[in-house]
This record gives C-alpha cells, sequence and structure tokens, in this order.
C-alpha cells in the first residue's frame, strides 16, 4: 500500500469587512489575519477575493456583468509589497476590470476573504504512513494521532516519539462511517494518489462529496511539535 | 519500492560542494508539511536523519506568494509517482528542477 498525503485545513477563511467605505483603497489589518499577507502577488496568485456588494451607483469594469449580489473584483485590485493595502483601480484606469466606488460611503461595502493558507498551523499534511491511531472521544468527535512532526524526540534511547492530535467534528455517533471513509482513502492505490483532503475549513472542503459521516470542521488539539 | 527526495540550495550552476549544499532523504521519513509564517514559505518535517532525540529535520522550501497549498499538492503528486530508479527531485536549485513550477528555493534545517 502507498503512502497517502492527508490534508487538514485547521484554520477558517480570514476575512476583514469594510462597510461603508469612503476610499478607493482597502487596508488589510492584523484582523484579517496576524499576519496580514506580504507580497505583490499575494491576490495574483489567489491567496484572496475582494467582493462589493452590487450598487447601481457605482462603476464597473465591463468585465462585470450582475447587477446584484457580492461581485469579485479582485481582477482590479493589487496589493502592496509589505503594507498589506489594496489597491482597487477604478473603472477609468481599467475599463475591463476597475471598479469606481459610489460618493456616498454607505453605499459601498467591500469584504476581503482569504483563499489559500499561509500562517503557521492554517493547515498540514501528514503522511498517513504515520497515522498512529483513531479513536472517537465524543459523539461527534474523533481524534486522529499521528507521529509528531518533530518525530524522533526521544527515539534513540526508548523508540518513544511524541504525538500530534487532529480532532474533526462529524456528525452524532458517525465515528464508524468516518472511520470507514478514511480507510478507504488511505487503503484505496487505484483511486487514490496524491494529496487528499480530510478536511479542510478553510474551502469547506470534506473527505467525500457524500459526506457520509457528516464532517463539520477540524483542528489541532495537541501536538508535541 | 523505496523513493527518496531530493534537495539542493545553492545557485543555478553552483555544484553542491559544501556540506549541507544538498540532501537526499527517505521519502518514507516525511512525516508532515504545512505553511510557515510568511505568504512564500512551507516547512517540510521528517524524521530525524541522524536519529537523535529532540533533533528534526525540516527542510523549508520557498515558492510564490500564496502558493502553499498548490506547492503542497505539487508535491504530493511527485512523492506519489513511481520513478523506476525512486530518485524524485523536490527542489534543485542548482540544476532549476523542481517538482512545482511554484518552488524557487530550499532551506535545509539538518
Amino acid at each position: 500500500m502507498r503512502d497517502k498525503y492527508l490534508y487538514f485545513g485547521l484554520n477558517p477563511a480570514g476575512t476583514e469587512a469594510f462597510d461603508n467605505h469612503t476610499a478607493q483603497t482597502l487596508q488589510l489589518t492584523t484582523g484579517f489575519v496576524d499576519p496580514f499577507p506580504t507580497g505583490v502577488d499575494y491576490l495574483a496568485n489567489g491567496g484572496a477575493k475582494v467582493t462589493v456588494t452590487y450598487n447601481a451607483n457605482h462603476t464597473y469594469g465591463t468585465a462585470y456583468t450582475a447587477t446584484s449580489g457580492e461581485i469579485d473584483i479582485t481582477a482590479g485590485c493589487t496589493i502592496h509589497g509589505t503594507s498589506g493595502l489594496i489597491t482597487i483601480a477604478t473603472a477609468a484606469a481599467d475599463p475591463v476590470y476597475g471598479w469606481t466606488k459610489s460618493g456616498t460611503g454607505s453605499e459601498n461595502d467591500l469584504d476581503v476573504t482569504q483563499l489559500k493558507p499561509y500562517d503557521l498551523g492554517d493547515g498540514y499534511v501528514y503522511n498517513s504512513r504515520y497515522l498512529t491511531g483513531v479513536n472517537v472521544t465524543g459523539a461527534t468527535t474523533t481524534d486522529l494521532h499521528f507521529q509528531a512532526k518533530t518525530g524522533d524526540t526521544g527515539a534513540a534511547t526508548s523508540g518513544a516519539h511524541g504525538l500530534d492530535t487532529i480532532t474533526v467534528t462529524h456528525g452524532s455517533g458517525k465515528f464508524k462511517e468516518f472511520a470507514q471513509e478514511l480507510t478507504d482513502v488511505i487503503a484505496d492505490d487505484n483511486k487514490v494518489s496524491g494529496m487528499v483532503v480530510v478536511r479542510d475549513d478553510m474551502r469547506d472542503i470534506n473527505l467525500t462529496t457524500l459526506n457520509a459521516s457528516g464532517i463539520a470542521s477540524v483542528a489541532q488539539t495537541a501536538t508535541d511539535s | 519500492m523505496i523513493k527518496t527526495l531530493y534537495f539542493s540550495i545553492n545557485d543555478v550552476n553552483d555544484p553542491s560542494d559544501a556540506a549541507d549544499d544538498a540532501v537526499l532523504l527517505n521519502a518514507d521519513d516525511f512525516i508532515a508539511m504545512g505553511p510557515s509564517t510568511t505568504t512564500n514559505r512551507t516547512l517540510m518535517y521528517f524524521k530525524d536523519r541522524a536519529n537523535t532525540g529532540a533533533a528534526e529535520t525540516v527542510i523549508q522550501l520557498e515558492h510564490a506568494v500564496g502558493r502553499s497549498i498548490d506547492t503542497m499538492e505539487d508535491i504530493c503528486e511527485a512523492m506519489a509517482s513511481e520513478p523506476k530508479d525512486g530518485f524524485i527531485v523536490i527542489c534543485d536549485r542548482s540544476n532549476g528542477e523542481f517538482a512545482s513550477p511554484h518552488l524557487v528555493s530550499a532551506v535545509l534545517s539538518l
């Protein structure tokens, strides 16, 4: 049986709301994620999205055709390399992807939502080879124990090692269903290859689309790493 | 099959000719990986190559900003592959060979 690489997205997506906003720029703070993201390519590489609640007094580039709901204007945004300042091109400057705010601040409601993990502890891939046990800890919680990332503490003398514990929250009494779903992934060399998402809180992805075990969230509840 | 993972840190056309310029690790010893504290770094954790208590072997990968999850997916694909010789290049900066198009370089903590 080949190793499988199990991904646990531990942290939910960072968000920051800019309601009744009067500027054409958005200053991310540590309220988004601490530390807030750096790098001028962060938005272009899909790290986060910028959305605005549609208002008829906005001016939109030709790429945006919806006339209601949340409009994703990320394509018209750039972010400063270090300060977390997002600048939105006006529709005059970028007739395709630009957006121009309303002169009335109360008509400008924007949100920045994280799409990809970048901070330490946002998520981990664990090698299924080091899954040492799975045990039910409550009606809706199951612990997955892996050898700790630091691996060999004490190994030279005792063979003992630390543990990292991932706790999955699922439907009440659904431990067996979860254990079967997990084993099906780990044991299937024909259909499963590469990285497998067990649960990703950031992107709301579960082990299977049917999600028979009702997986709802995941957390790292203990670590020796 | 025994698979190995290759990492080198030097610049292009600069051979690995000094201690810890490069390392070959048994893929079986890969335990975990995840994003680091900045938008362009991901850490790979291995069982310690020297089997010393309280030590660890960590490879810090540098990649395009915000591409940690994409890089991890690509690395998992590479590790799941089965090359005939078992030799899998994850990050060979010296020769410009990478398991992910998002990878740029690596720092070895051995």
